[in-house]
C-alpha cells in the first residue's frame, strides 16, 4: 500500500521537500520518493530517524547519480523503518562543480563505506565524514571513474611499456629499506 | 623395464639385481623439473574455479605432478586464473618475485591474456604480461580444465626442450590447433557422460 499518509506528513512539516511521481504502473510496491533540498537533507534524515513516529532506522543502501547535462549530482538513499514496515527514497541534488554534501555517517553508521564509495568513485565530498578516504581505488588514483566525463590516463598496466612497481626493485625488495 | 625410459636420453647397463642408467644432468633436472611442476596456489577470479575443477578428482592434476603448494617458496609456477586488476597487480608481481628460480607463467583466460571483457576498464590491466612474463597463454572464458590441462602439457614440452636448445628463454607456445581440436572433443564427450 502507498503510504500517502507519511509523504504528506513530511512535505507538510518541511516546505522545501517535494514528491516525486513513482511509476506505479511498471512498480508492484512503489517506495515513495522525496526530492530534498541539499542543505534540509541532515535535518530531515535527524528526524526520520530520531522521531519515534517514524523510527528509519535501517540504512538500506546510498548511491549518486550524474546527470552531466543538467550539471547535477544526484543522491540516493534507501531507508527503511523496522517500525512502520516502510520504506523510503530520499533524493537530493547538489551542484556538479562544487560537489559537496552533509555526511549522515553519524546517523546511520552503515552509510560510512557507501559515502567512501560514492567518494571514491564520483567525487562527492561527504562533510563531517569520520574517515573519507578512498575504499576501492588505491591512493594516488587520478580522477573520478564514474562521473560521466571521466578520461582514462593510460598507465604501465595498460601500455605495458614501462613494467615494474614504484617503490620495489627488479627483485620485489623495498627501495627505502636499501 | 618400465616404458618411460624407452623415450628418455638414458643409457642402460645391466648389473647384477637390476639395471643402471646413465644419463646428463641437465638432461636429468630437465626430466624431473617437467615432471613436477609446482604450482602456487593462487586464484584471482572465475577462471579459479576452473582451476580448482582440474585440480579436483575428475581431471586428477595430480597424476601429472602437479601439486599445488600453498608458498611461493616452494612453487615453479604461477597460474594467473582470472582478472588482474590493476590493484593486485603489484601483489602478483611480488608473488613472481619471491618464486625461486626457474619459475613459469601461465595465462589463464581472456582476462588475464589481454583485458578480456574488462579492455577499457579504467582498474584492469591489459594483460598480464604487462606485469610478469608469460610462459602459455590459454584462451577461453573461462577455459575449461582440459584446456588447462593442454597448457600444463605445452609447459612440460617448453620445459622439456630447455635441454635441446640449451638456452633457458623460448618465446611463449600456444596450444596447436590439434590440441584445440582435441579439447572441443573431450568437451563434448564429457558434456555427453
Amino acid at each position: 500500500m502507498f503510504p500517502k499518509a507519511l509523504v504528506q506528513e513530511l512535505v507538510s512539516k518541511f516546505p522545501g521537500v517535494q514528491e516525486l511521481p513513482v511509476p506505479e504502473k511498471f512498480v508492484r510496491d512503489p517506495e515513495p520518493q522525496l526530492m530534498i533540498p541539499a542543505e534540509q537533507f541532515r535535518s530531515i534524515c535527524q528526524y526520520l530517524k530520531d522521531d519515534p513516529h517514524m523510527k528509519f532506522d535501517l540504512p538500506v543502501q546510498m548511491t549518486a547519480v550524474d546527470y552531466i547535462k543538467e550539471n547535477q549530482f544526484e543522491l540516493v538513499y534507501y531507508l527503511y523503518s523496522t517500525k512502520r514496515k516502510q520504506a523510503l527514497i530520499l533524493k537530493s541534488r547538489i551542484d556538479r562543480s562544487k560537489a559537496q554534501f552533509d555526511s549522515v555517517t553519524d546517523l546511520w553508521a552503515g552509510f560510512n563505506f557507501q559515502e567512501r564509495e560514492v567518494y571514491d568513485l564520483m567525487g562527492i565530498q561527504f562533510r563531517g565524514h569520520p574517515n573519507l578516504k578512498r575504499i576501492m581505488m588505491w591512493k594516488g588514483f587520478p580522477g573520478y571513474p564514474l562521473r560521466k566525463d571521466y578520461v582514462h590516463v593510460t598507465d604501465k598496466y595498460d601500455s605495458g611499456l614501462e613494467v615494474g612497481t614504484p617503490g620495489l626493485d627488479e627483485k620485489g625488495i623495498p627501495i627505502e629499506k636499501k | 623395464m618400465n616404458p618411460a625410459f624407452e623415450k628418455l636420453n638414458v643409457i642402460r647397463h645391466k648389473v647384477i639385481g637390476g639395471e643402471l642408467l646413465l644419463t646428463g644432468v641437465d638432461f636429468f633436472i630437465d626430466w624431473a623439473r617437467k615432471s613436477s611442476v609446482w604450482p602456487l596456489t593462487f586464484g584471482l577470479a572465475c577462471c579459479a574455479i576452473e582451476m580448482m575443477a582440474a585440480y579436483a578428482s575428475r581431471f586428477d592434476f595430480d597424476r601429472v605432478g602437479v601439486i599445488p603448494r600453498p608458498t611461493p617458496r616452494q612453487a615453479d609456477l604461477m597460474i594467473i586464473a582470472g582478472t588482474v586488476v590493476k590493484k593486485m597487480a603489484p601483489a602478483v608481481e611480488l608473488l613472481y618475485h619471491q618464486m625461486p628460480e626457474p619459475r613459469f607463467v601461465i595465462s589463464m583466460g581472456a582476462c588475464s591474456n589481454c583485458g578480456g571483457p574488462y579492455y577499457d576498464s579504467y582498474s584492469v590491466s591489459k594483460g598480464v604480461d604487462k606485469v610478469i612474463p608469460v610462459d602459455v597463454y590459454v584462451p577461453g572464458c573461462p577455459p575449461r580444465p582440459e584446456a588447462l590441462q593442454t597448457a600444463v602439457f605445452a609447459l612440460q614440452e617448453k620445459i622439456k626442450r630447455y635441454y635441446d636448445a640449451g638456452k633457458r628463454v623460448l618465446a611463449p607456445t600456444f596450444p596447436s590447433k590439434e590440441d584445440l581440436d582435441r579439447i572441443n572433443e573431450a568437451a563434448i564427450l564429457a558434456r555427453k557422460s
